[in-house]
């Protein structure tokens, strides 16, 4: 019984079902996981991008003295530049993910044409190469952060 | 808006600015040239990133709310002045910019 809610969510799961991808069945299902991470990286970046906003208005509001301190605060390995890596990290995902999705939803690209449901039934967007393109998604990003962690931290 | 970013990000790599590191793509000189230069690129960019990212947020917030008209409503109304909020200070960051000395 409790297998079965699990695989069967009710239409409504709630806010919970936005940040855990678990609430329903995510074997096999790298779409929810992607969207989960998209979910969870936007809502990291609308605040980043609502701390940027206010600490590039540093030369504005106090001056070039003030902004030379702020962009110290980036040297080096420390908990600002950390988080601001992350920040990163996150713009990256949401960045690529987000090129996919237009291509997915907007283009149509990768999830085939529909066809007669003849047993044994597989849907075409799961024989298209549409999930092949989140897999890239995820290297990308992957490679794309490791250089920005080089440019970042070791140059 | 991606180009918009992708923009934004490559002119922090050092090697294209000429400079040793990160943080000195940051410098005084370079930011100053950057607004002078490209203001209008970055305000698109300010307005589009804020318009996208709270409209997002919204979209969430109005998930978790369901059919509640009163809270639909605040989130909407707060939407909307975080929006103009962060607008003004975008735009003050552009328009307020200091002369080097």
């Amino acid at each position: 019984m409790e297998k079965a809610r699990s695989r069967f969510p009710t239409n409504r799961l709630g806010l919970i079902a936005s940040f855990y991808p678990w609430v329903i069945d995510v074997r096999g299902n790298p779409e929810r996981i992607a969207f989960t991470l998209h979910r969870i990286t936007g809502i990291m970046l609308v605040g980043f991008i609502a701390l940027h906003i206010v600490s590039t208005n540093t030369p504005a509001r106090a001056g070039w003295e003030a902004w030379v301190e702020e962009v110290q605060r980036l040297s080096g390995i420390n908990p600002v530049s950390i988080l601001f890596f992350i920040a990163m990290g996150a713009l990256i995902f949401h960045s690529l993910n987000g090129i996919r999705l237009l291509l997915v939803e907007l283009l149509a690209m990768g999830i085939g044409r529909p066809e007669k449901p003849k047993p044994p039934y597989i849907p075409p967007s799961l024989k298209g190469y549409q999930r092949t393109l989140i897999y890239i998604v995820l290297a990308l990003s992957i490679i794309i952060w490791a250089l920005m962690g080089y440019v970042m931290f070791l140059m | 808006m991606i180009f918009l970013v992708a923009w934004h990000l490559a002119v922090r790599i050092p090697w294209l600015q000429g400079v040793e590191d990160f943080p000195a793509t940051m410098g005084p000189e370079i930011v100053y040239d950057e607004v002078k230069a490209f203001w209008p690129l970055l305000l698109l960019l300010s307005i589009a990133v804020i318009i996208h990212g709270v409209n997002g947020l919204r979209g969430i917030l109005l998930e978790w709310v369901g059919f509640n008209e009163r809270l639909k409503l605040v989130v909407n109304v707060l939407s909307i002045l975080v929006v103009i909020v962060l607008l003004l200070v975008a735009v003050h960051t552009l328009i307020a910019i200091p002369e080097l000395g």
